[in-house]
């Protein structure tokens, strides 16, 4: 049993042990140096900057078939989805959708892919090659589209900050379309950065 | 009886005043110490005209693509859309720069830099590379594996790493005044980084003085 004192004393030894550790600990000087890191990123950014159709008159003063485009999405108050709208249309008749695509980003881009989307079909799609589509699931087909770029600066696929490329969609309507019928589908575009692009 | 007294106080007097004369009347000596204790300065710096990186602003150059990850290396792009700058800066005018300011511009997923510098020991003390902080996080070692993937870091605060950052190890190095050491450090940048923004991160360079090396470091 230890006497008070000798408490006492242990106590304001521990305290002296503490005192002299933790100085020991911080009887050191050190210098610190920085890196201070900066990281601006760009922007992967394009829109519809133009389009246009081919439709005309199919006889003078008389235009069986019309066609309209309108833009139906913005992101940014940029065009990034166009409507195209094609009334009155008959076997044969066939016309051609023109859009310009703008990189307005700061990275260049590279189309990623193209698809051709209707009900739950998700269909890739290359360019300069015709595909038919059964809209309706009839298993008759009853559009054929036809992708290629009409003009193109670059390589084909590759779009540098402030340049374009603007693709033609031809639509041709097949004879096993129905009559009075409203058929409806999808392109989308997708462009990526062009270095995770093969 | 009045008159012995009046005889032994003047002689009282008499006889203090020969013994305090006696107390004086000696030779002496001193001798002084002066202490005077000149202290060393511990201190160092990033040296001018050594950073060298891959992707300048200075002059074109294409960039690098992170084609290896988790590995680290990189492959030359055909395009130069983003560069890095790095300067050098001496904040407290010591005449030692002790900040570099590293500024990725215009990057974008998988933009990779390497910037490779040389510290200069500028003090009088030997000291020892201890530690970097990196975003608030202290490391003692980093990359321990030859191949092991650095560090992912989130500047955006979105919980998504925006950067991938590998440090080249030198820690416990020492450095006698005068003596230089190279060190590097890798930044890659990932698919989590918002666009259009600017991200910054701080990292601390710590070095300590030699001889508290092995007390400091974390048990």
């Amino acid at each position: 049993m230890a006497s008070r004192l000798q408490k006492s004393v242990l106590l304001a030894a521990t305290f002296l042990i503490l005192a002299t550790v933790v100085g020991a600990a911080f009887a050191m000087w050190s210098e610190t140096l920085r890196i201070n890191i900066i990281v601006v990123t760009g922007e992967v950014d394009v829109e519809w900057s133009d389009y246009w159709h081919n439709d005309t008159y199919e006889k003078p003063d008389l235009d069986v078939t019309t066609v309209n485009i309108t833009e139906e999405e913005y992101e940014d108050s940029e065009v990034i989805k166009l409507k195209v709208e094609i009334n009155n249309a008959y076997p044969c008749y066939k016309v051609a959708i023109f859009g310009v695509v703008d990189n307005i980003g700061t990275i260049p881009v590279k189309r990623e892919s193209a698809k051709i989307i209707y009900d739950a079909t998700e269909k890739e799609i290359d360019l300069d090659t015709w595909y038919q589509l059964d809209l309706n699931n009839d298993n008759l087909s009853d559009i054929e589209v036809l992708l290629k770029l009409y003009e193109d600066g670059g390589d084909g696929s590759q779009i540098d900050p402030g340049y374009n490329d603007t693709y033609m969609l031809v639509i041709h309507v097949l004879q096993e379309a129905l009559e009075n019928h409203t058929y409806t589908f999808e392109l989308q575009l997708t462009f990526a950065q062009w270095n995770e692009v093969e | 009886m009045r008159s012995k007294k009046l005889i032994t106080i003047p002689l009282t007097l008499f006889m203090i005043a020969v013994i305090i004369s006696a107390s004086y009347a000696m030779w002496s000596e001193v001798l002084r110490m002066n202490a005077e204790v000149v202290t060393g300065i511990v201190d160092w710096e990033f040296v001018n005209g050594t950073v060298i990186h891959l992707d300048s602003c200075l002059y074109s150059v294409n960039d690098y693509n992170a084609s290896l990850l988790p590995e680290p290396g990189s492959t030359q792009l055909d395009k130069d859309v983003g560069c890095t700058e790095v300067v050098l800066r001496d904040f407290d005018g010591d005449g030692d720069n002790e900040v570099m300011i590293v500024t990725l511009i215009n990057v974008y997923p998988w933009y990779y830099e390497h910037i490779a510098f040389k510290v200069h020991n500028t003090g009088t003390i030997p000291i020892k590379i201890w530690r970097v902080i990196i975003n608030g996080e202290e490391y003692y070692e980093l990359n321990e594996q030859v191949l092991q993937q650095g560090i992912e870091i989130d500047l955006s605060g979105d919980g998504i790493p925006d950067i991938l950052l590998w440090w080249g190890d030198n820690f416990g190095t020492q450095l006698e005044p005068c003596h230089s050491a190279d060190i590097s450090f890798d930044i890659t940048v990932l698919q989590g980084a918002p666009q259009n923004t600017t991200l910054t991160l701080t990292i601390s360079f710590e070095a300590v003085q030699w001889n508290e090396y092995e007390e400091l470091l974390p048990r």
